[in-house]
């Protein structure tokens, strides 16, 4: 687009022109004006010198025709002295020859005429000057100067000619600065006549279009992207002509907009969610209300317009009145107010209103907004704000918020009773600078806060703090790292946990570790620790490693079935199961072996323990193999002891079948002899012949079947009673007895007694008597003693003669010895000893080794409950096959008590 | 008319066995009780010459019994058929005439107690 000139400048142009045109006509006008000023003054001057030539002519003209040069010369001076302006008098004769001259010093202060000009007649000059020849003068000197000419007439006749300079300098520079004057004055008038044209101008019409334009194109920028459709009278008036077309294309829009907006806002107004109405302002009836309002009430919408001022605004009217002021001022915006819904709930409602013109009236829009699940968000919000405030403040552990700078943004009031402070406030008023009021030393928090950087998300870590007292507070600190925007560490959050006690503990936990751990060495009970997962043995005590006789480092490291600790696979699972039970083990019994592969039985209690986090099995184990003994014996000892007890009563109620037996038998016996008189009486009776029935009797063996019968009977009869011997045993008398004759009269009976010689001969057996003498006197029931001792006797020597291959030097060694409390009797074979199952059971009443029919199974017994019942003595056996049989029988020296008691 | 001689027992198989066995003789007249209570009530019809008792008998035991009847005078002699294992007589049943003898432990030989029933009353 080509650069439109703008209006300012137009219009100084304008004014320019206009000042050059007024000049102009000024100067048309004044030009001539001074030339015909200029023609009078040079007539004024033109007459004042012929006024002057002709008062001197008569003088003058004398002198020349005299002669008189000199005279002439002072008539001159005189003249020129005379008459202001004069600038040279020249007087010719009539030849036409200067007779005298003067000069005004003014001009040359040596009074050269020449300098002027020279001095030569008018004609003579003529050519250099214009003249005006009709008046005899001419400008001379770019009209500065005035040279006149009078010819001297006498009496008619030429006597010569008087020549004046005249000076047109005064008058000449009157006109200049009469034209300087004029032009100052003219220029000023021009210059004002500028200035203060452009300023009306300017102000009264550039600047208001200016200002509209300005105006316009801020209210459209874009106004001078169209192009103009006009000339171009002007940039301004351009811009606003474009402006005025876009703003009425504007307001063509607009009025469609507003129209648009009219429907949108009945549109809104109708089916905006929120309930909007309009109220009068006057009274507060409704004007409008629309559909949200109606269905939040419950109403249609005649009962609503129908409504009363104060019931439509639901409000008193006096607050009606205050509540229509601030809406004047400008409105209500979003009040929060209760409202009642239809089905009596409350609503929570946020209530704007502002004033609107509705028609001709003035009107208030209102519109509420149901907040209630806002409301209700925020109250849970609220909640549960309170909700996590109080786990804060309630939590027994300490919260914090530091920033990284080292100081407290937020404390719960754990922590702070955690550091000795009475508040979070009071802490935070005084713990300025973490490191050094929290910590023991300033660089503890460095490290911290290191650990921190390398794992900004979490760190836990053990840290000694100082308490508000300086005493160290030992807490396990969680904490994480927050960054600002530039990624720089801004905050930590974590929690501080006081484990002051428990670090106490530790430390006596320790202390009692050390303790245990010697406990553990020292203890008199075999240990070991295990993996509970492999069963890997960790530790082991001093007891196992001597009780068991390994090394420490063959078992450590190794489960126990590498080195065969476990002597019987079932009770190893069965000790594993227990461990592995909520209950653990208790005082499980466990066949081991030791390293040389002996055989002890255990006790064994053990739990799960956890040790540095593992599940590690403690086993406790105590040898009682000796104890286990002992309580066999003992339970040996019940048992026979408690034979003695239901033994006469089970006699009864055996010895009553048992005689059925016998008794039926016998008859069967009886009703089957031929000889018997009733039973021949019958036989006839039915015609059976009794010759032929005993034929048939003893062919078929049937007496002997029925002998059995009885025999058995009989025997069963004599076992019971053999049994229950003992129980009438208590009756026997105690005597002073002599032990090595009891064992002597035993030998000899044992040597006489005939089952025995049956199967072997008593006197080839070697028989060692080992006595010590003079046995403290004791007492004892004689014939028992001889019958334990024989029974021994009898067994060893049966033992020895039915040994496969037999012995072969049979030998019985007896021995007897005593201490202060007990005399010790042992009686030893080199027979082929006994299994340990049989040596477990030997003293067992019915238990026997010998066929059946020969043997009882009550010998050993009897034996038993006689030293141990009838004499308070202890009966016990070793023996290991092929190494013979120990009998051993201790019987206490003082018997007087037992005695007493049976 | 032969003895009458009376079984008490509680075991009806040795009631019944010594029955068969003695009845064979045919020198008793035989009456069996199986209580001391049923046996009193039987006597007081007739008084018997012999009572074989057992000894653990319901209610009444055989001791008891033998002081009842004795002291009735509803049986002159008592034979102890006792399945207990003491040989030793009660001393308490010496006044009414019983000696070591005259007791008889089970199983008991059948002739035995013939032998004994003849000698107190044959």
């Amino acid at each position: 687009m080509s650069k439109v000139p703008t209006l300012s400048y137009q219009v100084t142009r304008t004014i320019v022109f206009t000042c050059i045109a007024i000049c102009a006509s000024f100067l048309a006008i004044g030009i001539p004006l001074e030339l015909r000023g200029r023609e009078a003054q040079l007539k004024t001057v033109d007459a004042l010198l012929e006024s002057i030539t002709v008062r001197e002519s008569n003088q003058l003209a004398n002198e020349l025709f005299e002669l008189r040069a000199e005279a002439s010369q002072l008539r001159l001076d005189m003249i020129l002295d005379d008459v202001p302006g004069l600038l040279r008098l020249v007087l010719f004769n009539h030849q036409r020859v200067p007779v005298a001259h003067v000069a005004s010093t003014s001009i040359d202060p040596a009074g050269n005429p020449d300098s002027i000009l020279p001095v030569e007649p008018l004609d003579a000059i003529h050519q250099q000057v214009l003249t005006r020849k009709e008046m005899n003068w001419g400008w001379i000197y770019g009209q500065s100067r005035l040279v006149f000419e009078r010819t001297i007439l006498v009496a008619g006749q030429a006597l010569g000619s008087l020549q004046i300079v005249y000076d047109l300098g005064p008058m000449r520079s009157q006109t200049i600065s009469y034209y300087m004057v004029f032009t100052g004055f003219f220029v000023l008038t021009l210059g004002s006549l500028f200035v203060i044209l452009r300023r009306t101008l300017q102000r009264s019409f550039i600047r208001p279009l200016h200002a509209l334009r300005d105006a316009m194109v801020e209210a459209r920028p874009e106004v001078e992207a169209i192009y103009p459709k006009y000339g171009v009278p002007s940039q301004e008036i351009n811009d606003i002509v474009r402006a005025y077309e876009d703003m009425s294309s504007r307001l063509a829009k607009a009025f469609k907009v507003i129209e648009e907006s009219e429907q949108r806002f009945r549109s809104i107004f109708d089916n905006a969610p929120y309930a909007i109405v309009i109220n009068s302002f006057e009274d507060g009836r409704f004007l409008d209300v629309n559909e949200a309002y109606l269905n939040s009430k419950g109403l249609t919408k005649e009962q609503a317009m129908a409504l009363s001022p104060k019931e439509a605004s639901g409000f008193p009217l006096d607050q009606q009145a205050v509540i229509r002021d601030k809406i004047r001022q400008g409105g209500l915006f979003n009040i929060e107010a209760e409202s009642e819904r239809p089905d009596g709930s409350i609503a929570y409602v946020l209530h704007s209103s502002v004033p609107i013109p509705y028609g001709e009236e003035e009107a208030i829009l209102s519109m509420v907004v149901d907040i209630t699940d806002k409301k209700r968000a925020e109250l849970a919000l609220a909640q549960s704000e309170k909700k996590y405030r109080e786990i804060f403040n309630n939590a027994p552990i300490g919260i914090f918020r530091t920033a990284y700078a080292g100081y407290f943004i937020e404390a719960n009031p754990s922590l702070a009773r955690m550091f000795g402070y009475e508040s979070p406030d009071q802490m935070l008023a005084q713990v300025k600078d973490l490191s050094r009021d929290i910590y023991p030393s300033q660089e503890e928090r460095g490290g911290f806060l290191d650990a921190l950087r390398k794992n900004p998300a979490g760190i836990t870590m053990e840290i000694e703090f100082k308490r508000k007292d300086g005493t160290p507070l030992y807490a396990i600190t969680h904490a994480s790292l927050q960054m600002d925007e530039s990624g720089k560490p801004s905050y930590l959050d974590g929690t501080i946990e006081d484990i002051t006690e428990r670090k106490r503990a530790e430390e006596a936990l320790k202390a009692s570790e050390r303790k245990f751990s010697e406990l553990f060495m020292l203890s008199p009970d075999s240990i070991v620790l295990s993996r509970a997962d492999t069963d890997v043995i960790l530790e082991v005590n001093e007891s196992f490693v001597t009780t068991f006789g390994y090394e420490r480092q063959e078992v450590i490291g190794k489960i126990a079935d590498e080195f065969g600790l476990y002597a019987n696979g079932k009770q190893r699972d069965e000790m594993l199961r227990q461990l592995k039970s909520a209950h653990g083990m208790e005082n499980l019994e466990i066949q081991l072996a030791k390293k040389n592969g002996d055989g002890v039985i255990f006790s064994v209690s053990g739990r799960t323990l956890i040790v540095a986090g593992e599940p590690v099995y403690l086993v406790i184990g105590r040898d009682i193999t000796e104890q286990k003994k002992m309580q066999q014996m003992m339970v040996q000892t019940e048992k026979m002891l408690s034979v003695g007890g239901i033994a006469a009563g089970i006699a009864h109620e055996i010895n009553n079948p048992l005689g059925i037996i016998l008794q039926t038998a016998q008859n069967l016996a009886q009703r089957t002899r031929p000889d018997f008189r009733k039973n021949i009486e019958v036989a006839e009776g039915i015609g059976l012949d009794m010759g032929l029935l005993e034929t048939y009797m003893q062919t078929r063996g049937i007496h002997t079947f029925v002998d059995n019968i009885q025999t058995a009977a009989l025997r069963a009869a004599a076992i019971i009673r053999h049994m229950l011997d003992f129980s009438r045993r208590s009756e026997s008398k105690r005597t002073v007895c002599d032990l090595s004759a009891i064992i002597d009269k035993a030998i000899t009976l044992a040597a006489s007694d005939y089952n025995l010689k049956k199967n072997y001969d008593f006197k080839r057996i070697n028989i060692v008597r080992d006595f010590v003498e003079s046995l403290p006197p004791f007492n004892c029931t004689e014939t028992e003693i001889e019958q334990v001792i024989l029974n021994l006797l009898r067994n060893a020597a049966q033992a020895m003669a039915e040994s496969d291959p037999p012995t072969v030097e049979p030998e019985i060694r007896l021995s007897i010895t005593h201490d202060n409390q007990h005399i010790r009797m042992e009686i030893t074979d080199n027979g082929p000893g006994l299994t340990p199952e049989v040596k477990n059971r030997i003293f067992e009443p019915f238990f026997t080794t010998k066929p059946t029919g020969q043997g009882t199974g009550l010998g050993l017994s009897v034996s038993y409950f006689i030293i141990t019942k009838g004499h308070g003595g202890t009966m016990d056996v070793e023996s290991s096959p092929g190494k013979g049989t120990t009998f051993i029988i201790e019987l206490p020296i003082d018997m007087a008590r037992t005695s007493e008691e049976a | 008319m032969r003895p009458l001689v009376m079984i008490v027992d509680d075991e009806s198989d040795i009631r019944g066995a010594l029955f068969d066995f003695l009845d064979d003789y045919d020198e008793f007249r035989l009456m069996l009780a199986e209580s001391a209570e049923a046996a009193l009530g039987l006597l007081q019809q007739e008084s018997a010459d012999l009572c074989i008792v057992d000894m653990r008998l319901p209610g009444m035991n055989g001791k008891e019994f033998i002081r009842e009847a004795s002291v009735q005078g509803l049986c002159s002699h008592f034979l102890l058929h006792t399945g207990s294992i003491d040989d030793n007589l009660d001393k308490d049943l010496k006044p009414f005439g019983l000696t070591k003898k005259d007791l008889l432990l089970k199983p008991c030989d059948n002739w035995r107690i013939l032998d004994r029933i003849r000698a107190l009353i044959g």
